[in-house]
């Protein structure tokens, strides 16, 4: 009647398999992308201090306040464990006022001191309104690559929010 | 011969087992909790450069070394996969004056064009002492941000900031 040890063994390990995937059961989006918003505040600086006169920092964003366009750098932290390639940058830019619409001109800047790569980006931001200029697959070398962009900003634009997104396919972010 | 059997069953569990944990090895850098520590410095700024003349900026603290105060600005990098309403925020302040001090702060966080929380704070800060500032359960709305700004006494440096963000779901 009782059945024999040989045919009870494919059971008892199929149920260890089942007890054990259970208890390491990885987490299901551990760490194979990492997206992070920061305000341009943070990370974005005028090349000189005679050019940030007019540009004012509050917690959401970068106002050009002046009458002339002004060049901003935004730095942000990149994660070695991340491969080159793959990686995303967007930035949110804004009217301040109901001034007509302009063109934003920003370049990416990516890779390390000596092997930048650049990449020119730019957007139409309305009247009144907001618009994202986005740069997508942004390779930065080398695993000790940063990401990088400056934007020409016009008088009465906002750089307001950057979103950039890091992948590993090894779960390692 | 049932002792082979038995010993054959424990050896192919023991297997199973120890097959399943090396498929199944958790990921070392999954997490359901993040908490960074950063000086002001790093992430800090007075609104204006005519503002920014008296605000000394050292490795671990920005201080006001004017007579007035002064506003400043901050704003840290938000991981998206934190939950929208469990992140804690708090600022440390020095006296290095030997005043006592009432600094507010408002906490300014959220997704701008959509939602954005104003939260204020308020803390006394006792003479040549340390105090801290701390937010609960912020809530940055969908995929938002924490940014947050204080009116800084003269006479008192902003050191570390720490904050926590948190997912059930292991991706932080």
């Amino acid at each position: 009647m009782n059945k024999p040890f040989h045919s009870r063994t494919p059971a008892m390990a199929t149920c260890a398999l089942a007890l054990a995937a259970l208890l390491h059961a990885p987490d299901s989006q551990a760490a194979t992308e990492r997206v992070q918003r920061i305000s341009a505040t943070a990370v974005c600086e005028a090349p000189l201090p005679v050019f940030d006169v007019t540009l004012r920092k509050r917690p959401l964003g970068i106002g050009n306040e002046g009458t002339t366009p002004i060049f901003v750098s935004c730095a942000l932290p990149a994660d070695s464990v991340a491969p080159p390639g793959g990686a995303s940058v967007s930035v949110r830019l804004a009217m301040l006022s109901n001034a007509p619409a302009t063109t934003v001109n920003c370049n990416l800047v990516a890779g390390t001191p000596d092997n930048l790569s650049y990449t020119a980006g730019s957007t139409v931001v309305p009247s009144g309104g907001t618009a994202w200029l986005t740069w997508n697959n942004v390779h930065k070398g080398s695993a000790r690559g940063t990401l990088n962009f400056s934007c020409n900003l016009p008088p009465q634009v906002d750089l307001g929010t950057i979103m950039y997104r890091e992948v590993d396919a090894g779960g390692g972010l | 011969m049932i002792a082979t059997h038995v010993q054959r069953a424990l050896a192919a569990a023991g297997t199973g087992l120890c097959l399943s944990m090396a498929l199944h090895s958790p990921v070392a850098d999954a997490a359901t909790q993040r908490t960074i520590n950063l000086s002001a410095t790093s992430v800090c700024e007075a609104p204006l450069p005519v503002f920014n003349v008296h605000l000394r900026k050292r490795p671990v603290a920005v201080q006001n070394e004017s007579d007035s105060p002064v506003f400043v600005t901050c704003t840290l990098p938000t991981d998206n996969a934190g939950h929208s309403n469990t992140g804690t925020v708090e600022v440390t302040f020095a006296s290095f004056d030997g005043a006592v001090s009432t600094i507010g702060c408002t906490m300014v966080s959220g997704t701008r064009g959509a939602q954005v929380f104003y939260v204020p704070g308020e803390v006394l800060l006792p003479a040549s002492g340390r105090v801290a500032l701390v937010w609960e359960n912020v809530n940055k709305w969908t995929s938002g941000m924490y940014a947050f700004s204080c009116n800084l006494p003269p006479g008192v440096a902003m050191e570390t900031i720490t904050y926590t963000q948190t997912d059930t779901g292991g991706r932080v």
